[in-house]
């Protein structure tokens, strides 16, 4: 308790400080894009990655890379891409807060679609429904969370420091998305 | 219920195409700056193909000399464009021999005024070109690709004799680089009991608790490098021990958060077995707690130091990619993408190595 208080404490001070107050380039319309953008690729990409297919090692690494970068490369690397290519920076920026954004929302719904019983499917073979009804009424709701989940992390993510004075806004769309991988996972 | 292998590949595609072309191209083309030669030949295009001639000996011949008056004087009459690709080509050259920088276009607006050969107003405009060392300089700006931005970034340059030598500020490239290094792997081991206390917390705690615990532990990430930095400089100052534990505030949630989920996976049942057939805590930890968490442990670990390493420290105290922000800021894409690559290289490494040492468990 004593180690989440000394992380809190310094942001808690944030809004005693005016720079809190100043946004990102693009501000929040930015970060709501990037949002979008990375709740829309990282659902269907944690789908996929959860439904498994040859190499999936490999694109859940790659998919992964934008983290394992050092951020001063990063932003150095699409600061030379929009010079070159002469993109706005307000795009470059939609784009890089989107490739940190969408692995955590494929985390999400990966880990949820991982929870969903197994049982319910199998039960519902058993009684006769057609696949895609049962995938209809089980699934879909987990995957709705997960991804309004994933959606609510990423943009807190995106918003960063812009949005550092309403902290408690933040932690609560942090622990809302949380919420999906620390609910008891089903029984099988 | 689930789609098919194919169906499976094609939904992720897009987010892997995009991150593709959003950050590994862009990651090419910055570590291709860093070898790739472009800044002299454009300039001076007669002199380097002159100098090919040239045995590194010695001065190299008149037509060496006449090529280089003919270049500026070329570079004079092409305007505002001939100005620029004389600046990027000094600055360039003046990062491997200081007095390049000012000779390159001294000469160029002083050689034209001389009455003599073209040759010799090169000489007389500035006495450097009279030095070896000078045209030894143009002639390791020749070739397309070259190691001098990678070198010159790490504090060295390749002396007339062929050897390595320090540059300038060689000493300080290297402090700044072994700065920003050590206090990404600084704040990683700092972080790491923090994180554990943490992730066992949030681990050992109800659902609903849980995930409001992870989600005021990841706040601190969530505040973004310049909302932590602004926070811990408000209650420690400025300083080392500031940009310390700013790095330290970024990479706990990271560790702390893979942590407690492999924790959570793996439930409270073998550390509980362990403690109740006598195992003392250290034992419990080290042989049940740990194991447990090792893929966590190391994806955290991997994630914490290469965030930590790519943070910009204080400027009183700068690490590499405070160098690598200031380059990138200014248009010089060779010390840019030459950092970028001393700063990758820690960075992959680390990500391998603790990678694999957590896919072992």
């Amino acid at each position: 308790m004593a180690v989440l208080l000394a992380l809190l404490v310094p942001v808690a001070a944030l809004p005693l400080l005016e720079m809190a107050g100043g946004g990102s380039i693009g501000g929040l319309p930015a970060a709501a894009a990037a949002s979008l953008l990375a709740t829309v690729l990282g659902t269907a990409a944690g789908t996929g990655l959860r439904a498994g297919f040859p190499g999936r090692g490999m694109a859940a690494v790659i998919t992964l890379l934008p983290w394992l970068l050092p951020p001063a490369i990063s932003a150095a690397a699409l600061a030379l891409l929009a010079g070159e290519e002469g993109i706005a920076p307000v795009a470059g920026v939609i784009v890089a807060e989107a490739l940190l954004g969408a692995p955590v929302v494929a985390l999400v719904v990966w880990l949820a679609l991982g929870r969903a019983d197994p049982a319910l499917a199998r039960a519902a073979a058993a009684c006769g429904a057609p696949p895609g009804l049962a995938a209809r009424r089980f699934l879909r709701p987990v995957l709705l969370r997960a991804a309004g989940c994933g959606a609510a992390l990423a943009f807190a993510l995106s918003a960063g420091s812009g949005m550092a004075g309403a902290g408690s806004l933040m932690a609560a769309a942090a622990a809302l998305a949380l919420a999906v991988l620390f609910r008891p996972a089903a029984r099988g | 219920m689930r789609p098919g292998p194919f169906r499976a590949a094609l939904l992720v595609a897009p987010l892997v195409l995009m991150v593709l072309a959003g950050s590994v191209a862009p990651l090419g083309a910055l570590l291709w700056r860093a070898v790739a030669e472009t800044e002299v030949a454009p300039a001076l295009p007669r002199t380097l193909r002159a100098l090919r001639l040239w045995d590194g000996r010695g001065l190299p011949d008149d037509a060496a000399f006449e090529a280089l008056a003919a270049d500026l004087a070329a570079l004079q009459a092409a305007g505002p464009e001939g100005a620029a690709a004389l600046e990027r080509a000094a600055d360039r050259l003046g990062a491997d021999v200081p007095s390049l920088r000012e000779a390159l276009p001294g000469t160029a607006a002083r050689a034209p005024a001389t009455i003599t050969s073209r040759a010799t107003s090169v000489l007389v405009a500035d006495p450097v070109w009279g030095e070896a060392e000078s045209w030894a300089a143009l002639r390791r700006a020749a070739p397309p690709v070259s190691g001098f931005h990678l070198l010159s970034a790490f504090g060295l340059r390749q002396g007339t004799e062929g050897g390595l030598e320090d540059t300038e500020g060689g000493p300080h490239d290297r402090a700044r680089l072994a700065r920003g290094i050590g206090g990404a792997a600084l704040a990683v081991l700092a972080g790491l009991p923090l994180a554990w206390a943490l992730a066992r917390l949030i681990a050992e705690a109800s659902s609903r608790r849980a995930a409001l615990l992870a989600g005021l532990a990841l706040l601190s990430l969530l505040a973004g490098e310049t909302g932590r930095a602004a926070g811990v400089s408000l209650l420690l100052g400025q300083g080392l021990a500031a940009a310390l534990a700013a790095l330290l505030l970024g990479a706990v949630p990271l560790i702390a958060l893979p942590v407690a989920l492999s924790l959570r996976r793996a439930g409270p049942r073998l550390p509980r077995a362990a403690a109740a057939l006598g195992a003392r805590p250290g034992r419990v930890l080290l042989r049940v707690g740990l194991p447990l968490a090792r893929r966590g442990l190391a994806l955290g670990c991997a994630l914490a130091f290469a965030q930590a390493l790519g943070s910009e420290l204080l400027p009183a105290a700068p690490g590499a990619a405070n160098a690598l922000g200031a380059a990138a800021g200014v248009g010089q894409w060779g010390e840019a993408g030459a950092t970028a690559f001393w700063l990758l290289l820690p960075s992959v490494l680390a990500a391998l190595l603790l990678l694999r040492w957590g896919r072992r468990a």
